[in-house]
């Protein structure tokens, strides 16, 4: 009697003492493989952040270098040649003088959009929605789709990070629907609340699943898109509906 | 007590059926794991056919199933651990194979509980190893897939729980024989617990190692 009561407490005892074991192990794996991998997520964003804020850095110095010295530069020469063709009496002469002075004033414009696309220079000036009203106007007459801009973001702050991430990625999406999507119509709304700003994005162009495309074709141009989101906490989700995409981008604070 | 015990039998058929029906959407980290789940399906069957139906006796194919469930882990392990430490596997196997000999050949009906609880103390102990080195690699490498979207985890888990907890039963068999033989069938509920548990993680597994379908 006595040595199946021994047995028993032993085989109860020995076998909750194994299970315990395990139970521990698998929960202080669990445990610190979850703290292991946000230590690394960390690290990733902060490298994320790091490379795109140099390239912001980047794409500003050449912005700056574009606009006064090369523009200047091009300035300089057209002076010259406004100078020179006054002084030419040879039609033949005066006319090449006058090609080149509209060559020199195509470049001039060329130069000025590059740079402005480079680094918008409302975008830190005047916010985001000046910056995009100003792209949705070289848009509109560069092509003959229809963009509306709606909406405000009244009290909500966007810093200069955040400005810049939405407004490339806006740009990303909107170069998309212009190259693939062959869009009609696009509408951007600013919508913001206290704590949450939404900004959706509708385009009647041809039916276009971004998180398939992401997943299948590893673009580099939606991956950015990706990463920029990434790099200022936002979400952005797709929804079709009716024949149109419509893409909304969340920041909380 | 039987209808548990048929419900086990029939149970360990559920992974290889589970297998079949979603195949066709399966990572490969499901591979390492597939020679036991296909043991397990055969052991179901046989189990059904011959120990459950027509009653012949099990001991010699109880001794073939731990043969080949040892064998089996032991794939699973050299796969998931990067078939690195071959001279490990290679000894590990050597003096599995040598034991089990030894133990065939000694066997007597006296001594077949201890010669179970030496097969599976061994398999146990290797499957403690093989877990901590497995938890360790995945530690080094650069994923930041979580352990519990991880198929191979709830694989490792299934071996740690059903090796660990029937332990203990398998240790005191035995003696629990000897004494108390009219309540042995108790005592190996546990076994059929953690069986039922163990393919619950199986299926687990192989659910968790699905190709994401993206919408």
């Amino acid at each position: 009697m006595e040595i199946t009561q021994d047995i028993k407490t032993a085989f109860i005892l020995g076998t909750g003492i194994m299970l315990f074991l395990v139970f521990g192990l698998l929960f202080l794996v669990l445990f610190y493989q979850n703290h292991f991998m946000k230590m690394k997520r960390n690290e990733a964003n902060l490298l994320l952040q790091t490379a795109l804020e140099s390239e912001k850095r980047e794409r500003e110095r050449i912005a700056i270098d574009l606009h006064d010295g090369v523009q200047g530069d091009l300035n300089a020469l057209k002076f010259t040649l406004a100078g020179l063709e006054s002084g030419v009496v040879d039609p033949k002469f005066k006319a090449h003088v006058q090609l080149l002075q509209s060559t020199l004033q195509q470049t001039t414009e060329n130069v000025r959009v590059i740079s402005q696309k480079l680094m918008p220079p409302l975008l830190e000036q005047k916010g985001i929605k000046a910056a995009l009203e100003v792209y949705f106007d070289f848009l509109q007459s560069h092509s003959e789709a229809t963009f509306v801009l709606k909406g405000d973001l009244n009290a909500f702050e966007l810093s200069s990070h955040e400005k810049y991430a939405l407004f490339r990625l806006i740009q990303e999406l909107i170069q998309n629907m212009l190259k693939h999507g062959h869009v009609s119509k696009v509408e951007l709304v600013f919508l913001s609340y206290a704590k949450e700003l939404q900004i959706s994005i509708v385009d009647d162009g041809v039916s276009f699943d971004f998180f398939s495309a992401l997943e299948l074709r590893h673009s580099g141009g939606l991956q950015n898109i990706i990463s920029r989101l990434k790099s200022i906490g936002a979400v952005m989700k797709q929804v079709t509906k009716d024949g149109f995409n419509i893409y909304i981008i969340q920041i909380k604070r | 007590m039987k209808i548990l015990l048929l419900f086990t039998i029939i149970y360990s058929l559920f992974p290889l059926l589970f297998y079949w029906i979603i195949k066709r959407n399966l990572t490969l980290e499901i591979k390492p794991i597939l020679p036991f789940v296909i043991l397990s399906f055969v052991g179901g069957i046989y189990e059904f056919v011959f120990t459950f139906l027509l009653r012949i006796n099990s001991v010699p194919w109880f001794y073939t199933y731990d043969f080949l469930s040892f064998f089996t882990i032991q794939y699973f392990f050299y796969i998931i651990l990067g078939k690195e430490r071959k001279q490990w596997f290679r000894v590990s196997s050597l003096l599995y194979f040598l034991m089990f000999v030894y133990l065939v050949f000694s066997h007597t009906m006296e001594k077949y509980m201890n010669n179970l609880s030496y097969l599976v103390s061994f398999l146990t102990l290797l499957i403690l190893i093989y877990a901590l080195i497995w938890f360790k690699r995945v530690f080094m490498e650069v994923s930041l897939q979580s352990l519990s979207d991880s198929p191979t985890f709830y694989f490792v888990s299934g071996f740690l729980f059903y090796y660990t907890g029937v332990l203990v039963l398998f240790l005191f068999a035995d003696a629990i024989y000897k004494n108390e033989r009219p309540n042995f069938q108790y005592y190996w509920l546990i076994n059929l617990f953690f069986n039922i548990f163990h393919k619950t993680l199986l299926i687990l597994g192989m659910w968790k190692a699905r190709k994401e379908i993206v919408n």
